[in-house]
C-alpha cells in the first residue's frame, strides 16, 4: 500500500520532547521529512493502516492528510 | 437626597420643579473626569470651589446605585475607582469647571449625564440617534414616543443635509471615479500608503510563493534572504505570481517605471519558495516555509495561496496551531481568502488555511470598495472568517523579466497589501508585534458599508 503524506501536529504539553515524539513516530513506521521546531509540526509519510496506532503516540495531537495548492497560470486574469 | 410625598424624586422630576431646562437625551447633571491621581484634590475644587456636596461611592453600604439616584440640588457623588463625579449643579457653576480643563488641571472633561436605553427595543437596535423630546416626564404613549422620535430623526438629517456634510454614500467619498495610475497604483491610493511616514524599515516581511526573479531590477540593493522549500527548484520565480506579491508588500518608493506600487519599501524581504514553477505546493512546503519564517524572527508572513474547502468543512488544526505558535513568537500570519466565488451567484467559503482564526485571511475590493466577484466569504461557521480586505482588482506589480510589470486580480494581491501595511504599523509600533498587531490592524482599516462576511473588518489603512 502507498504511503500517505501526513502532518502530524505534536501538543503544548509535549512540545518540550518533541524529539522523543519524533523518534516514537517514526518507530510506528512513519517516514519524517521534516521536523518544525517552533510550530511544533512534523511531515512526512504513513502506510495508511498505521494512522489509528499514530494517533496514540504521546503528544500526538492531531494527524492531517497533506492537502495541495495549484495557484492560476500565469497568463491568468485571477490569480 | 430629594424626596416628595415620601417618594423618591426621578431625576427628571427634580429638574422640572427646580424649574431647570434640560436638552433632549440628558438627565441635566454632569460627569466630572478626573486626572489620574489627582481624584482627591480633583473633588476639594467641586466642593471648595463649586460649592457642590460631595459623597463617595465608598459612604454608600450596598454600593453606589442608590446613592445616584438620591442625588439632588448641589450634591455630587464621587465614583473611586473610576475617578468620576456625578453632579447637580447649575449650568454657570459647569461652565467655570469647564474652563478649569487647561493642560495641567486636575479636571480632564466635564459632559452632561445622558439618558441610555435598553437595547432589544425596535427602534434603538443598531441606530444612533437623539432622544426624543419629552413633553413631560410622566411615560408618553408609545405612538406619541414614535412621533417624537420620527421628529428628532428629521431633523437631524435636515441639519446636516442643509450643513452639507453628507455627500451621497461615505464609501463613495471613499472611493475614486476615475482611476489615475500615474504615480500610484489605486491601492496605494485607497490605503492611504504615500502619505505615510513609515517603510517598514528594520520589519522583516516574509512572502511565502513562487519565489522571486532575483534579477529584477526594482529589488537591486534591497537585503533579500530567500529559501526554496520545493524539491528540486530554486527559489528563482519561474512563475510570476511570488515576484508579483512580493513587488506589492516590499516594491521600492521610486521603481524604474512609474507608478509606485509596493508598500514596505525598507522591509526585509524574506522569499520563501513553498510553490513551485507551475504554482502547485503542498501542506509540507508551506509549513516548512512558516518554520523557516518563525525561525528567522519575520513579523509577518504573507500567503496568497490556499486550496478550496466545501461549506461546513472544519478548519486545520495543524495550521491552526502552528499560526497561534507563530502569533506567540511575534510572528503575524497573513492569507488570501480565495478566489472560488462568482458573485453574485455563488460565494465560496474562505479556503485553507486562511479559514484558521489565527490566520488573518484577507478579501479583495475593487478600485471602486466592492468586493471583488472571486472573493470569498465567511459563510462556514467554524472558523472561515474574513478578517480584513485589501486592493484585488487589477493590482499592478512586478513580473519576472523581461516583462517587467503586470497587472492580475486575486486575493492573492489584496493579502500583500495588508501584509506590507502590517510591516509599517510594525515599525510605527515597535511594541507590537503577533496578535498585537492584528489588532491595530483591524482597529484602524476603514469601515465599508460591505457585510463584514464579505470584508470583515474592511479596508486596510496605512498608519
Amino acid at each position: 500500500m502507498s504511503k500517505t503524506k501526513i502532518s502530524v501536529l505534536v501538543d503544548d504539553e509535549n512540545l518540550h520532547r518533541l524529539n522523543d515524539v519524533v523518534k516514537q513516530v517514526k518507530d510506528v513506521g512513519m517516514d519524517v521529512d521534516r521536523v518544525l521546531e517552533s510550530s511544533g509540526v512534523v511531515t512526512g509519510s504513513v502506510d495508511p493502516n498505521k494512522l489509528k496506532i499514530l494517533k496514540q503516540v504521546k503528544g500526538v495531537s492531531s494527524i492531517e492528510e497533506e492537502r495541495e495548492f495549484q495557484i492560476a497560470p500565469p497568463g491568468s486574469e485571477v490569480q | 437626597m430629594a424626596k416628595k410625598d415620601g417618594r423618591v424624586q426621578g431625576i427628571e422630576e427634580q429638574k422640572a420643579a427646580a424649574g431647570r431646562i434640560t436638552a433632549p437625551g440628558t438627565t441635566g447633571r454632569y460627569l466630572v473626569l478626573f486626572k489620574q491621581g489627582a481624584k482627591a484634590a480633583g473633588v476639594q475644587v467641586l466642593s471648595k470651589k463649586a460649592g457642590i456636596a460631595m459623597a463617595s461611592s465608598t459612604d454608600f453600604e450596598t454600593g453606589a446605585a442608590l446613592g445616584v439616584a438620591e442625588i439632588g440640588g448641589d450634591q455630587g457623588l464621587f465614583f473611586e475607582t473610576l475617578g468620576v463625579a456625578v453632579v447637580d449643579t447649575a449650568p454657570q457653576t459647569i461652565q467655570s469647571l469647564s474652563g478649569e480643563t487647561a493642560d495641567d488641571s486636575l479636571i480632564l472633561a466635564v459632559e452632561p449625564e445622558r439618558i441610555v436605553y435598553a437595547l432589544g427595543n425596535p427602534v434603538s437596535i443598531g441606530v444612533v440617534v437623539p432622544s426624543p423630546p419629552l413633553q413631560n416626564v410622566s411615560a408618553p404613549s408609545t405612538a406619541d414616543y414614535f412621533r417624537g422620535y420620527r421628529d428628532a430623526v428629521n431633523h437631524l438629517v435636515d441639519r446636516v443635509l442643509k450643513s452639507g456634510g453628507v455627500q451621497g454614500g461615505a464609501d463613495e467619498a471613499l472611493s475614486i471615479a476615475a482611476i489615475t495610475e500615474a504615480e500610484l497604483t489605486w491601492g496605494l491610493q485607497v490605503t492611504n500608503v504615500a502619505i505615510s511616514k513609515f517603510t517598514g524599515q528594520g520589519i522583516r516581511v516574509a512572502v511565502l510563493d513562487t519565489g522571486l526573479d532575483l534579477g529584477h531590477p526594482d529589488f537591486a540593493g534591497r537585503s533579500v534572504v530567500s529559501s526554496s522549500f520545493v524539491v528540486g527548484e530554486p527559489v528563482q520565480d519561474g512563475h510570476g505570481h511570488g515576484t508579483h506579491c512580493i513587488g506589492t508588500a516590499c516594491g521600492p518608493k521610486r521603481p524604474g517605471i512609474l507608478p509606485r506600487y509596493g508598500i514596505a519599501c525598507n522591509s526585509e524581504i524574506y522569499a520563501g519558495k513553498v510553490l513551485n514553477n507551475s504554482g502547485r505546493g503542498t501542506d509540507g512546503s508551506i509549513l516548512a516555509g512558516i518554520e523557516w519564517a518563525i525561525k528567522n524572527k519575520c513579523d509577518v508572513v504573507s500567503m496568497s495561496l490556499g486550496a478550496p474547502v466545501a461549506p461546513g468543512q472544519a478548519y486545520s488544526q495543524v495550521f491552526e496551531q502552528t499560526a497561534k505558535r507563530a502569533l506567540t513568537a511575534g510572528t503575524l500570519i497573513v492569507a488570501a481568502a480565495g478566489n472560488e466565488s462568482h458573485r453574485p451567484q455563488v460565494i465560496a467559503p474562505v479556503g485553507h488555511p486562511a479559514n484558521c482564526p489565527s490566520i488573518m485571511a484577507v478579501a479583495a475590493l475593487d478600485s471602486q470598495l466592492q468586493v471583488g466577484y472571486f472573493s470569498n466569504g465567511g459563510i462556514n461557521p467554524q472558523g472561515g472568517q474574513v478578517d480584513i480586505a485589501g486592493p484585488g482588482v487589477q493590482v499592478r506589480s512586478t513580473w519576472p523579466r523581461p516583462t517587467l510589470y503586470n497587472a492580475i486580480s486575486g486575493t492573492s494581491m489584496a493579502t500583500p497589501h495588508v501584509a506590507g501595511i502590517a510591516a509599517l504599523l510594525a515599525e510605527a509600533n515597535s511594541h507590537s508585534r503577533g496578535a498585537a498587531l492584528w489588532t491595530l490592524l483591524v482597529r484602524g482599516a476603514r469601515r465599508l458599508s460591505i457585510s463584514s462576511r464579505d470584508v470583515g473588518s474592511g479596508l486596510v489603512q496605512a498608519p
